[in-house]
């Protein structure tokens, strides 16, 4: 059974081509566009990995991350931020709310590939 | 030791000097007049004995019986401050005596007789009473009677000299008068000094007291009680009174510097605070701008951040996918050419807000009509609204005369119209509206001669609380998402468009039901600039 990958980004064309990369690989995708939506689909479906945006309206990405860490059913899956948030308060922030792995946009799809690779082969 | 004052020292002063003049100068008189009297009593005694001898020697010497000597010794007794008469004859015997006193000692030898015939001394009885003694010789010669006399009496003539008289003068009686006399020089003496002592009294105080005030007013003074003042002595005429009214005069002068001084400070403090005041609200406000700034520079990055992500990832996925379908190929270079122009889109607005916010962008401000710009915002959109399927309808029947930058106003325009056509469903409605207005609008209220221009729509509506935060710069909505093809940029440039020309931009919106977008433009030129714009265009007439 292939492992689950959930991408979620509220600019479409970024989640196109992240869900496009991972999809490629061979890994089975979900794509959602809302933090809400992303929590629902976590709990749902157990995905192995999340990629996960920060900046997105109502709920964002570091809320996103405490409550998967805060319920058992989901502390397990590895958090990857994928973000256009650069700065080091930023990345600390992300990390505080349980992120594993902080990538920054534009991200390379070649080194999403490897990562993605390393952490579920 | 207990401190002294001035007062008491000069009271002291005036006292001893006064009392030890008193005291000489009655101690002195006294003397003389004891001596005076002394004088007069001796001399006295001396003339009556001596009368008394020249009157009666011839009696003495004749007769010589005891009782006629008893009568003329009595009768000297008479006379004033003799207390006894003793008469003795040449052989010491005592021939006839009045008041006699008993034991007479000899003390002292007393004052010289006018003669070698008359000898004082000093005796006392023996009760102790003191008495002055007159020892005078009773002789037929000498005593100023004639010569001849003398041989009249035969026996007489071999001894010439009779025998002698002691003639005693109480001398406790001498003394009285003498105490008497010393006690009023003494008692008068005694109430001149009080009276002098008084007086100094009176007058030390007088000149005292008002320097004492001073003191404890000076004191006052130094403790801070600039009011304090001295109300005794002033109306003396002496140096006390000018260092009294000198004093005042000062201590007034004092009171009023440190009034103005006060006076000055407050007012001083008053603008240092006002200073810090300004000072600090203008570095809260720098703060803020600064705070701003880095807000909009990481907004910024962000921004440009999220088309240059898809671009870069669809070029290497295109890059590292040979196998890739044509038709997703050819998708995702579509992508990224319209991420290219949204870019571009954004760097240029970006650049165009700052002119506009720095005021650095150049105007063209003419009187031109409103219908014509509709008229080509209304060409350029239609085919976009068309293939929404959304309907487009512009009211504007007659022309509508407005002050501004024709180009400007036109995107403003396009703005609205285009975010309608952008976040409407399929088949909804946008209107036009134009009509005149009094004011600029309901924020500033600016009365004028305005025209408010109406952007409706029926698509779904704005959230009450995001109504003015959608004027801000990459202030996007609860988007659904697929929306994201504008800068973020729009609204807050029409804003600072509208902003320009005077006029204001406010919106109406219900959730579900629609939103209307109004902004006003001015229809005139300004006043000041009418006189300019009249000038300019008959130049080129």
């Amino acid at each position: 059974m292939p492992k689950k990958v959930l991408v979620c980004d509220d600019e479409p064309y970024i989640l196109e081509s992240v869900g496009h990369v991972v999809r490629e690989e061979g890994y089975d995708v979900l794509t959602t566009d809302n933090g809400e939506e992303a929590l629902r689909l976590a709990r749902l479906e157990s995905p192995d990995v999340i990629i996960l945006d920060i900046s997105m309206p109502q709920k964002d990405g570091n809320a996103v991350c405490r409550e998967l860490k805060s319920s058992a059913a989901t502390r397990g899956v590895y958090i990857i931020v994928l973000t256009a948030r650069g700065q080091e308060g930023d990345m600390r922030e992300s990390y505080q709310c349980g992120a594993d792995e902080y990538m920054t946009k534009p991200f390379s799809p070649r080194s999403l590939r490897k990562r993605i690779h390393e952490l579920l082969d | 030791m207990k401190r002294l004052g001035v007062t008491a020292k000069l009271v002291f002063l005036s006292a001893s000097v006064l009392m030890g003049l008193g005291a000489a100068v009655t101690l002195y008189s006294v003397s003389q007049m004891r001596a005076l009297l002394y004088q007069e009593i001796i001399r006295r005694v001396e003339a009556q004995t001596l009368n008394w001898i020249e009157a009666n020697t011839r009696q003495i010497i004749l007769s010589g019986d005891p009782e006629t000597l008893d009568r003329l010794a009595g009768q000297l007794k008479e006379r004033q401050a003799i207390a006894y008469v003793i008469l003795l004859d040449a052989n010491g015997r005592q021939k006839a005596s009045v008041a006699e006193r008993q034991g007479l000692q000899e003390l002292r030898g007393a004052p010289e007789g006018p003669d070698d015939r008359m000898h004082w001394r000093e005796v006392k009885d023996r009760q102790g009473l003191r008495y002055f003694e007159l020892t005078a010789s009773i002789s037929a010669s000498g005593t100023g009677m004639n010569p001849d006399l003398g041989s009249l009496f035969g026996a007489a003539a071999e001894n010439p000299t009779w025998g002698e008289i002691r003639v005693g003068v109480d001398r406790q009686e001498f003394d009285r008068s003498v105490d008497a006399m010393e006690r009023r020089n003494v008692v008068l003496a005694a109430v001149l000094i009080v009276l002098a002592i008084g007086l100094s009294v009176v007058f030390t105080r007088r000149m005292v007291t008002p320097i004492a005030l001073m003191g404890r007013a000076a004191n006052q003074i130094a403790a801070g009680n600039l009011y304090e003042r001295v109300h005794r002595g002033d109306d003396l005429r002496d140096e006390v009174g000018d260092l009294v009214r000198n004093f005042n005069r000062m201590a007034l002068r004092l009171e009023q510097n440190r009034d103005e001084m006060n006076l000055l400070y407050s007012r001083l403090e008053e603008k240092v605070r006002e200073r810090t005041k300004e000072l600090e609200q203008a570095n809260q406000k720098l703060k803020e701008i600064d705070q701003l700034k880095s807000d909009f520079l990481s907004t910024v990055s962000h921004e440009l951040r999220t088309p240059l992500t898809s671009i870069k990832a669809y070029a290497e996925i295109l890059l590292d996918s040979p196998h890739l379908h044509p038709k997703t190929g050819e998708r995702f270079l579509n992508i990224i050419n319209r991420e290219t122009s949204r870019m571009s889109r954004l760097i240029s607005d970006l650049l165009n807000l700052e002119k506009i916010e720095s005021g650095t962008s150049s105007w063209t401000m003419i009187h031109f009509d409103l219908r014509e710009v509709i008229r080509t915002v209304g060409a350029v959109l239609a085919p976009s609204a068309a293939e929404k399927g959304i309907g487009l309808r512009f009211e504007v029947s007659k022309p509508q005369p407005v002050w501004g930058d024709p180009d400007r106003v036109q995107e403003v325009i396009t703005n609205l119209i285009a975010n309608g056509v952008k976040f409407c469903p399929y088949g909804s409605h946008i209107a036009l509206q134009l009509c005149r207005a009094s004011t600029s609008g309901p924020e500033r209220c600016v009365r004028g001669d305005y025209v408010r221009v109406e952007v409706t729509d029926d698509g779904p509506g704005i959230q009450p609380d995001e109504g003015h935060r959608v004027f801000e710069k990459f202030y996007q909505g609860a988007k659904n998402g697929s929306n994201r093809s504008g800068s973020g940029l729009g609204l807050a440039i029409s804003k600072q468009i509208v902003l320009q020309h005077k006029g204001e931009i406010w919106l109406d919106s219900k959730p579900g039901v629609g939103t209307s977008f109004y902004f006003t433009l001015p229809a005139r030129a300004p006043r000041s600039l009418k006189a300019q714009v009249v000038a300019s265009s008959r130049r080129e007439a």
